[in-house]
């Protein structure tokens, strides 16, 4: 059953949301990781595991540093997701 | 493997018989102790070991390290701050100053600087360790730590008396560790978390290994597969216990 941009865009937000400590409500597609949410590189890579795991997806690290705010990932998870379905 | 005297540096040397204690004698300078040294094995100036100890092949005891009785260690080990009766795998790096006394450390492991285990309580009573996520009394009042292959800790990192943590962790702590930790998971910000996933930690591995000339193999890779697999739901259970104890 494939799942469609708005549940993939809630998921990303929760764990994101779960990860930094913050309500899912506060993140916006402009909240930047590192100087609204206080990432550093570990807890970029422990977020980037998490979502791989999640949505059964591969991120690989060159992309991670493209993907500055919510917005951004949010996007590239549903990009991923996408073509994760076309191949199967 | 040629073994060497640590007073002449002959290989001229053999077992004391009969076996009540391991003891070495050296044929040529006729020293009688029982520490033994393997081949390729450096030692830099003011060193102190204490026997009974064996310092496995390719070994590198680095510049003051204090090595008190009871230490088997190798091959291709670095030695360095204070160690006592403990086992330590091949290939791990324990180089910098810090205690690790009653620990047995796998395989590719590293500690970091000032990276020190506790091996006594503070009112001297019996240690428990944590197996199956329940306290287990060990009847013995001095225990260190247990830490799985490839498992590394950051700097300053404070291991409790008793401490297990599992293969490929990643201890980043700033407190006094928990007493377990499961595989696979990091220790970072007083959490515990599934860290960067498997496949970074094999790429992790992969990099340690290279450095020593060593390859990871696909047997290795499909045991850590294994492993990761058996330890999934342990690890996720004390994460999530974990994290409601901490809130």
């Amino acid at each position: 059953m494939s799942i469609n941009e708005k549940e993939i865009e809630e998921k990303v937000k929760q764990i994101i949301a779960e990860k930094y400590g913050v309500d899912p409500s506060e993140l916006k597609p402009e909240t930047r990781f590192i100087e609204d949410l206080g990432a550093d590189s570990l807890s970029t890579i422990e977020l980037v595991a998490e979502l791989e795991e999640a949505f059964d997806i591969e991120i690989p690290d060159e992309v991670v540093e493209q993907n500055q705010t919510v917005g951004d990932a949010i996007a590239y998870v549903i990009k991923k997701v996408k073509e994760k379905e076309k191949k199967s | 493997m040629a073994k060497y005297c640590p007073r002449c540096g002959s290989p001229n040397v053999e077992w004391v018989l009969p076996q009540t204690w391991s003891k070495w004698q050296c044929k040529d300078c006729g020293y009688i102790g029982a520490v033994i040294i393997e081949d390729g094995v450096k030692i830099q100036p003011f060193v102190f070991i204490e026997g009974p100890s064996a310092i496995g092949r390719d070994t590198y005891v680095m510049g003051r390290a204090l090595i008190r009785e009871g230490v088997t260690a190798g091959p291709v080990v670095r030695l360095g701050g204070e160690i006592e009766e403990s086992i330590i795998h091949g290939y791990t790096n324990k180089y910098h100053t810090g205690f690790l006394g009653h620990a047995y450390v796998g395989e590719w492991v590293n500690l970091g600087a000032i990276t020190t285990n506790s091996d006594l309580k503070n009112d001297y009573s019996e240690v428990e360790v944590y197996i199956n996520g329940k306290p287990v009394k060990t009847g013995s009042l001095k225990v260190g730590s247990i830490i799985g292959d490839h498992t590394k800790t950051s700097i300053g990192t404070l291991l409790n008396t008793g401490t297990i943590i599992g293969v490929m962790c990643n201890v980043l702590s700033t407190d006094l560790s928990p007493k377990y930790i499961p595989s696979f998971t990091w220790y970072y910000a007083g959490r515990l978390s599934k860290g960067s996933g498997l496949r970074r930690m094999l790429r992790t591995a992969e990099r340690a290994m290279a450095r020593r000339n060593v390859k990871l193999t696909d047997a290795e890779r499909r045991l850590f597969h294994y492993l990761y697999e058996m330890t999934r739901e342990e690890r996720e259970n004390y994460i999530k216990r974990y994290s409601k104890r901490r809130v």
